[in-house]
């Protein structure tokens, strides 16, 4: 009881600061990333084996990049349309994709027009930041019980008692 | 009151604030002192010399202005500048220089510029010498007609962190302060040091806080 009160402040103190710094982390770090959907128009629609190669050429060229699968086509038979979709990647990353996939298609020769309809969702990532949050607050928490236990000097009349089971006969 | 003689050597003057923070502890001690009969009172600390000698000499002041007299001796061989700090001597006699050479310690006792407050200075000595010195010489008799003398005999100890056989120190004293400065302090370290008063008997008056 005694350690508590003594080391209220400095344990809400560090989880404070843990608190905050976490908040941070977990809204620049884990908040920075998007779900990305843009549908191109097709001068022709494609072959089987086209849709099959630019998958195979995703898998291969873009995706291999990446830990998971971030980059699909969707494509219905016949449709004038197609759709490129990245899950879960960063701005930077999002554009370097688009222009690999940009790339990839005028290889295979398939004349398009891009920018049709561009979707970007930001991912809302909400139990990771909370995890985030959770995690620096409970470091803050135990670094000041740690911080509290290391201390081990005498600054109140009250350690002088408990500590020493003295009386403090004065202070100067 | 200050003494009228010029001397020569240095002196500070005493702390105001200091003055004013320790008056009760200074009564609670001499009133202690009267009461159990208590001639010689430690002062002690783990790792504060500074505040130890500031504490003792501001409440040996205090204390000749309550119409006592009082004789502080140094022991602390770490410090054996520090009754300078506050005290004006001639520098002249030394403990034990004295006691190597005569019965009586009260040879090396010198005034000070206050009335009623003597000291008794240390030389640079080394610890093995020291503690020789304090088994030998019977320094605790030869404090005994001094405490007639004196109402009150005050003894500055060394930093107990840096003098490990202070039973030599302890036995010298009927009762003891033991001065902590808040932020150098150890409660383990302070506890081990108080826990030793147990053993010799000693009235423990209490802990004097350095705050600064």
């Amino acid at each position: 009881m005694h350690f508590l009160k003594r080391n209220f402040k400095t344990i809400v103190l560090y989880t404070l600061i843990l608190g905050t710094t976490g908040t941070l982390v977990a809204y620049f770090l884990a908040g920075s990333t998007y779900d990305y959907e843009e549908y191109y128009s097709l001068s022709e629609p494609l072959t089987t084996t086209q849709e099959d190669e630019l998958s195979i050429g995703l898998n291969q060229e873009i995706n291999s990049q990446y830990e998971g699968q971030a980059a699909s086509i969707g494509y219905s038979s016949e449709s004038q349309y197609l759709s490129l979709n990245v899950d879960s990647m960063s701005q930077s990353e999002l554009s370097t994709i688009k222009t690999q996939f940009d790339s990839m298609l005028e290889e295979m020769g398939i004349q398009y027009e891009d920018g049709v309809d561009v979707t970007i969702t930001a991912d809302s990532n909400a139990v990771f930041k909370l995890v985030i949050i959770g995690v620096s607050l409970l470091v803050g928490v135990i670094l000041g019980i740690i911080h509290g236990i290391w201390n081990r000097r005498v600054e109140t009349d009250e350690d002088v008692r408990y500590y020493l089971n003295e009386k403090t006969l004065g202070i100067f | 009151m200050k003494r009228t003689d010029a001397m020569t050597g240095e002196g500070r003057d005493l702390d105001a604030r200091a003055l004013d923070a320790l008056y009760n502890s200074a009564k609670s001690i001499l009133n202690t002192s009267e009461k159990r009969g208590l001639g010689t009172v430690l002062f002690s600390s783990v790792n504060d010399a500074e505040g130890t000698f500031k504490a003792a000499s501001h409440i040996s002041y205090i204390l000749t202005q309550l119409e006592k007299k009082v004789l502080l001796v140094n022991l602390d061989l770490g410090h054996v500048d520090g009754l300078g700090t506050y005290f004006e001597t001639d520098g002249a006699k030394t403990l034990v220089e004295t006691v190597s050479n005569s019965y009586y310690l009260s040879e090396a006792i010198q005034q000070t510029q206050y009335e009623n407050l003597d000291v008794i200075a240390l030389e640079e000595v080394g610890e093995p010498e020291f503690i020789e010195v304090l088994n030998t010489r019977d320094i605790k008799s030869k404090l005994n007609p001094l405490k007639n003398y004196y109402d009150l005999v005050l003894i500055i100890g060394p930093e107990a962190e840096k003098f490990e056989h202070y039973s030599n120190i302890f036995e010298l004293a009927d009762g003891t302060v033991t001065v902590s400065k808040d932020k150098t302090s150890d409660y383990k370290a302070l506890k081990r040091h108080i826990d030793k008063l147990g053993l010799f008997n000693i009235v423990s008056f209490g802990i004097i806080r350095n705050s600064k």
